[in-house]
């Protein structure tokens, strides 16, 4: 026993050794390409070295009272079995991260849990979450408390909704002050008429249970009898509410035979000025012709793009159907960005940015702020000195030479850009085991002037995939190009795993 | 909170081991809340654990305790635990704990894998919440018969709303051989399984004409993946309702043993069956 001890002491010294080699040349080369303060990380902690899930779709909340305090999630598997899926924690500002099991899920859950994603109030005392339940394919309100992280309540269930987004805050000051607002972006499938985009908003979210949720219809227009399934809420603290979504109008092809193209849809921004309680209908279109008098501005009409069943190779397999995200000035209500996708020539799905300076009337265009081709998961922030910030996901080459390029674009003005690669990893390997390869989502959040994302890419231990420099927790050899386990000798397949970064 | 206990104690342990408790009030890892439910313990032998977590014989993990009784220094017990947290260490939550001289746990053979103990134990937990248990044979896979549906649904290829989580429903068509646990309505029997790669679906098993197997079936009132408020009119039945209250369902890679596990699946049916006849 006493000569196994020893030997594991020296294997843990060398891993501890291997990762701060690994850190310090991930700094060192940083140094050279990187802006001051970046942080690159593999989240995926020490212990679980010889994990090989495909913890993709990730997304990512931080403390607004205190940014150390750090909750990312993604399609991952409670290490330990039992019946709860985990998420990912930092109390260092991303430094360093734990796996933490706190999602009600189902036991021996492959998944950990279905679409998921989480958002700290204002104060930081609680963590909000929306969840398609692993096991059922319920929709789910979650809460728990922050900083002891118990395991998650179930606020509110019911089946048959798509991709819950969660956006929650803290009302600074004025009626309703210290309460809780959380808005949940869905596509509820149980909405009468097929428009089916809806905001689930409890404005007083911190007291109970039970905590009252109403579904907000935000679709006013005649659909194909269904919308797409992003919606993107996001809320100012002066209580300001905006919402993104396609609204679908036309279709063709087979999903089943992953032929399915959203032939006509329409980018909307609906607006609530106060806290969501007038049901987003404050920006109103203006009455025909010039508009059809309804709530709602299309920012952008008749948009198509696929929505496919499967990723392909073509699109380095991840399947594709629509991006939309929006951002709002911390500082100015009435300043909105808006970045969405569709098909153009010779690109699957083409990432768009533009503004609005009064309250989403009226928009920049008819060019765009900024364009990405063959891109998708596009997410923005805006940090409180006005820089704006996207993250997108982006293939580029062909066959073997396939890549995903993961880009954060910055600006401080939304006219001219600087792009950040954060990584640029092979596209056909490893072979997806489910879809979405990468996810249908990332996210990206800022606080201060600092932005703090997150996004799921191939982990293979290469300097050459991350240009500005990498952090690793888990076991790896750079040399080689090879993860390893536990023990730090045998060797781990590469998987996609959730990449942690700030800057 | 009081919905977090009742989450836990729903639970069922995933790793098992024998351990000599080492530290009180103490952790291996940062991030763990310490209090006096908090220990340091050493793992001794594991009797059943998931795979991430069998390189840790013989090493300090952190265990919260279940707190049912007192807990010495140097006192070794047997640890019925979940996953909680995983970092430089682990933490794992204990739903109880018993003495290592008198648990049944600890007479096991050491040699015994405890994965596949875990994944035993996993097996019987699926025949024991499965409905009907039969050996057979699938004979055809088809497309299921699907409700009226709206038009752009029709235009689409699909019956039920158009989401990337859509199933894929396909329908087994399952002669059985041997009944081992309920009562089949017939000798064929119409077995539903999503074909879909989405992640809602990741792990349920895929059938084949030809197959023969053991399969542990389930009963399913509602389909996850059906549109609508899913309420039917009144005075009307839903055009599925009575159909899917009769289907069975296999969601779960476990539910499907090959038949030549003569060792696995067999000794796993004569537990059970020991079981309830007890």
């Amino acid at each position: 026993m006493a000569t196994r001890k020893t030997r594991r002491r020296v294997t843990a010294r060398k891993a501890r050794s291997t990762r701060s080699r690994v850190a310090r040349r991930g700094a060192a080369r940083g140094a050279v390409h990187a802006p001051p303060g970046f942080l690159l990380i593999n989240m995926i902690p020490h212990s679980l070295s010889g994990e090989t899930s495909q913890d993709s779709e990730p997304h990512l909340t931080v403390n607004p009272a205190n940014p150390n305090m750090i909750i990312g999630t993604a399609f991952s598997p409670n290490p330990g079995g039992g019946a709860l899926g985990p998420v990912y924690k930092s109390l260092n500002g991303g430094n360093t991260w734990i796996v933490q099991a706190i999602v009600p899920s189902v036991a021996g859950s492959g998944i950990g849990t279905g679409d998921i994603t989480t958002s700290f109030n204002r104060t930081g005392s609680k963590l909000y979450g929306g969840i398609l339940r692993a096991g059922t394919g319920a929709l789910e309100f979650l809460r728990t408390n922050a900083p002891a992280f118990p395991p998650m309540t179930v606020l509110a269930s019911r089946p048959n909704a798509d991709q819950p987004f969660t956006h929650a805050t803290t009302v600074p000051s004025g009626p309703g002050a210290g309460q809780d607002r959380v808005y949940i972006g869905d596509n509820d499938f149980a909405a009468p008429g097929g428009k089916t985009q809806t905001v689930d908003q409890s404005l007083n979210a911190g007291v109970g249970p039970p905590v009252a949720f109403g579904s907000v219809r935000v679709e006013k227009r005649t659909t194909v009898g269904q919308d797409g399934p992003q919606c993107r809420p996001v809320v100012h603290s002066d209580g300001t509410a905006y919402a993104a979504f396609y609204g679908w109008r036309a279709l063709t092809g087979s999903f089943p035979a992953n032929t399915l193209v959203v032939t006509s849809a329409d980018v909307v921004v609906v607006r609530d000025d106060k806290w969501g309680a007038g049901g987003f209908v404050n920006l109103k279109e203006p009455p025909l012709p010039a508009g059809d008098g309804l709530p709602g501005k299309r920012v952008i009409k008749g948009v198509s793009f696929p929505f496919m069943r499967n990723g392909t190779a073509a699109t380095g397999q991840q399947r594709i159907g629509g991006t939309i995200s929006i951002a709002v000035h911390p500082n100015n209500s009435s300043v909105v960005y808006l970045a969405w996708g569709d098909r153009q020539p010779g690109s699957f799905l083409t990432v768009h940015v533009r503004r609005s300076t009064d309250r989403g009337v009226t928009w920049s265009g008819p060019g765009d702020l900024l364009t990405i081709p063959n891109a998708t998961n596009a997410a923005l922030a805006i940090a409180s000195t006005g820089e704006i910030g996207l993250l997108c996901q982006q293939v580029t080459g062909t066959g073997a030479g396939q890549r995903w390029v993961t880009h954060l674009q910055r600006s401080p003005n939304g006219i001219v850009w600087t792009d950040l690669v954060l990584a640029t990893v092979p596209a056909t390997t490893p072979v997806k085991t489910f879809d979405p390869y990468i996810g249908d989502y990332d996210h990206l959040v800022a606080v201060g002037s600092k932005f703090f994302g997150i996004f799921s890419a191939n982990n293979t231990p290469n300097m050459a995939n991350f240009p500005n420099g990498i952090t690793y927790q888990r076991n790896a050899n750079f040399t080689t190009h090879t993860l390893l386990n536990v023990n730090n000798s045998s060797p781990v397949a590469a998987s996609i795993d959730p990449f942690f970064f700030k800057v | 909170m009081r919905d977090s206990r009742r989450l836990m104690e729903a639970q069922h342990p995933t790793f098992v081991f024998m351990g000599t408790v080492k530290k009180l009030k103490k952790a291996t890892m940062s991030g763990v809340p310490v209090d006096e439910r908090t220990a340091v313990v050493r793992v001794d032998q594991i009797v059943e654990a998931p795979p991430d977590l069998t390189g840790y014989l013989g090493q300090n993990i952190t265990v919260q305790l279940a707190g049912r009784h007192n807990v010495r220094v140097e006192e070794q017990l047997v640890f019925h635990t979940v996953g909680w947290m995983f970092g430089d260490s682990v933490a794992v939550r204990s739903l109880r704990e018993e003495s290592a001289k008198s648990s049944r746990a600890a007479m096991l053979r050491p040699s015994d894998d405890p994965v596949k103990r875990r994944a035993q134990q996993h097996v019987r937990g699926r025949f024991d919440a499965a409905d009907l248990v039969v050996s057979g044979r699938i004979i055809a896979v088809r497309l299921p018969k699907g409700p009226t549906s709206q038009g752009h649904r029709v235009a689409a290829g699909i019956h039920g709303p158009i989401t990337e989580h859509e199933p894929k429903w396909r329908e087994a068509i399952l002669q059985v051989d041997e009944v081992l646990k309920g009562a089949p309505p017939g000798r064929r029997l119409v077995v539903k399984f999503p074909a879909s790669s989405d992640v809602m679906w990741y792990g349920a098993p895929q059938l084949h004409a030809g197959e023969e197997a053991f399969f542990m079936l389930h009963r399913t009132e509602a389909d996850p993946s059906e549109p609508s408020g899913a309420k039917p009119r009144k005075g009307k039945a839903r055009t599925t309702g009575t159909a899917e209250a009769r289907s069975y369902r296999l969601l779960d890679a476990a539910d499907v043993q090959p038949c030549d596990e003569q060792n696995g699946f067999r000794a796993i049916l004569e537990a059970a069956s020991a079981k309830h006849k007890r």
